[in-house]
């Protein structure tokens, strides 16, 4: 079976399964490891199906008394997990696209048309992934709040959605021109020059002509912001309000309140409803994702 | 293997059309402003303005920023919270790394091993990298919790009952602790990385050496590590950047630091000096100080394990 890892094809040569002490221990290994992730996860999901009194009075192993879902209700709706839901999905769907569109657009320019500036520029845009966000987004906070308070007409693009997409479209650049730029730059010049002649302008061949030759590019490179929006915790935290929140700043706060109310069961609904579209879409994507995770990384 | 490297348009040859070659350099600008606009404004100003407001008395009220010289990176070395935060970082940084390596290295090997449920095996190992922090701290914040946490009971069943301990309200298993849900979760990415690094090892030359008669243990050893180790040092570097600044699991784990402030990083404790004292040039300091301490630790690590690489 040929097994395919980023670009490069490994045909093995499978010599037949034959016992061997080593195998075994390898194998045993592996189960425990796998086991007790799936336990975990099942016991995640046992105590979803319980009553807060219920699971208060039990022991943490015992089954629940009867499948009842109205944790997932609450948790949807009382504790606006749908709400939290919808933003997830808008913040990081723009936040991907966006930074797809205009990196695609960059990428193309630096790694197809020479000019001057040409290789100053793409090192200025990798420069990026030695920048962690986390450590440098807090005074932009400060400025921003700042502006809006003397400005109150610049507020909405101050404070909240605004300077968080911006802060999501460009955490993606870095990755995304260096990936695009990989996948434009090994396109045959003929296309472009048979583009050329037939008279199409430099617009249309990138759009008409390019661009689509790089849609697998395109589509692993989405998936990787997409994920890692999706799971974006700390920049979340810092810009947006309780009752706007994204799924892992509203499950923050789920949690916090947890703490005093001891309302467990309904967070333990809500960290399954954040995780289960992730593990599906994971499970049906996973080559794109190993593909677009070790692009990035193993080049060369 | 090389790391990231930037040589610009090498692969591209001019066009022979120099019409259309001239006509395509319309593009550049309109191109290329859109990405560059977003990320100057989004990624470059925010470190302009981190380092520039560390040299600031900034209080957070408004854009006044008084000068104030070296003077915040001489208060936060003279402030023994920080120094506890930063050693808790690097003791986080180590003990992570040490839990994270062994089993990522076997769990990675024995992914490209001729075995049965190899995708499920690998699916397994690989989601906790597509989870939140947020719920992959939630998650052992459960698993550790000394009333209903299924760890403490476990271990009363089988009869220890003596290392049931409170792991996050004990200052000494608080930092390990949440070292481990982190390992936990990184050590996807190390699978990953080490499984496709060593799927581009060409199987002839283990092949040649188990035919000299070498042992798999032996072959592994010396041949293969040896050939994954640009793989490995690229991992170490992430590991670097990735732990020193942990701050979701922390925060998300255990409120204000801990128990004594048993886990305050360096990360946390920013977070608390920008937003509940409002002292942003010391939180901008602390944060300056760990961008240079990451760059600087990455450059080296880059630098010492160079040499060994063998290109294949």
């Amino acid at each position: 079976m040929p097994t395919r890892i980023g670009n490069t094809a490994v045909i093995r040569r499978r010599p037949p399964l034959q016992f061997r002490p080593g195998r075994l221990v390898v194998y045993v290994l592996l189960s425990l490891f796998s086991l007790s992730a799936i336990a975990a996860f099942a016991w995640v999901f046992m105590i979803s199906l319980k009553s807060t009194p219920e699971f208060l009075s039990t022991s943490p192993w015992a089954l629940p008394q009867k499948l009842r879902f109205t944790n997932f209700a609450l948790a949807w709706q009382k504790a606006r997990i749908g709400s939290y839901f919808l933003n997830s999905i808008m913040a990081a769907s723009v936040g991907a696209t966006v930074s797809i569109i205009v990196s695609a657009l960059a990428a193309y320019v630096i790694g197809r048309i020479p000019f001057r500036l040409n290789a100053l520029l793409g090192n200025y845009f990798l420069v990026g992934y030695m920048i962690p966000l986390m450590l440098t987004v807090i005074p932009l906070y400060f400025l921003l709040a700042s502006i809006s308070s003397a400005n109150a007409y610049l507020t909405p693009l101050m404070i909240g959605w605004g300077p968080l997409l911006g802060l999501y479209v460009a955490s993606g650049v870095p990755f995304n021109t260096f990936v695009l730029r990989g996948f434009f730059e090994s396109l045959p010049t003929e296309m472009e020059e048979a583009a050329a002649i037939d008279g199409a302008t430099p617009f249309r061949t990138f759009w008409q002509i390019m661009l689509p030759l790089v849609t697998t590019g395109l589509a692993s490179a989405f998936l990787v912001n997409f994920l890692s929006l999706w799971n974006e915790f700390f920049l979340a935290l810092i810009f947006l309000k309780k009752e706007n929140a994204t799924l892992p700043l509203g499950l923050f706060y789920m949690a916090q309140r947890a703490e005093y109310t001891a309302q467990w069961t309904d967070l333990f609904a809500a960290v399954l409803i954040t995780t289960v579209p992730i593990l599906i879409i994971f499970a049906l994507l996973q080559k794109q994702v190993y593909r677009g995770m070790t692009q990035g990384a193993l080049k060369g | 293997m090389r790391l990231m490297s930037f040589r610009g348009g090498g692969k591209t040859r001019p066009l022979g059309d120099s019409g259309y070659a001239h006509s395509r350099l319309r593009l550049v600008v309109p191109f290329l402003l859109p990405a560059f606009i977003i990320y100057t404004a989004f990624s470059i100003v925010p470190l302009v303005l981190t380092v520039s407001s560390s040299f600031t008395n900034w209080q957070g009220a408004g854009m006044n920023r008084p000068f104030y010289g070296l003077r915040n990176y001489g208060l936060i070395f003279m402030d023994p919270q920080f120094l506890h935060a930063l050693k808790n970082t690097l003791i986080f940084a180590v003990v992570g790394g040490v839990m994270v390596f062994p089993p990522s290295l076997f769990i990675g090997w024995a992914l490209t091993q001729n075995i049965r449920f190899k995708a499920f095996y690998r699916y397994i190992a690989i989601a906790p990298l597509m989870m939140s922090v947020v719920v992959v701290a939630l998650l052992w914040k459960f698993l550790y919790n000394p009333v209903f946490g299924p760890i403490n009971s476990l271990l009363r069943l089988i009869g220890l009952r003596a290392l049931a301990l409170p792991w996050l309200g004990d200052t000494r298993t608080t930092l390990p602790a949440i070292a481990l849900a982190t390992a936990w979760q990184q050590s996807g990415m190390w699978i990953l990385l080490i499984s496709a690094g060593l799927q581009r090892i060409p199987p002839d030359i283990r092949e040649a050496a188990r035919v000299d008669g070498a042992s798999e243990w032996r072959t592994f050893w010396n041949i293969t590590m040896p050939l994954l180790w640009g793989v490995l040092r690229l991992l170490l570097i992430l590991w670097i950047i990735v732990s020193l600044q942990v701050f979701a699991q922390v925060y998300v784990m255990v409120p204000h630091g801990g128990v004594a402030a048993s886990a305050e990083v360096v990360t946390t404790l920013m977070y608390n000096r920008a937003f509940q004292s409002n002292q942003l040039g010391i939180a901008t300091s602390m944060a300056t100080f760990l961008l240079v301490a990451i760059f600087v630790l990455s450059l080296l690590t880059n630098w010492f394990t160079k040499r060994q690489v063998i290109e294949f």
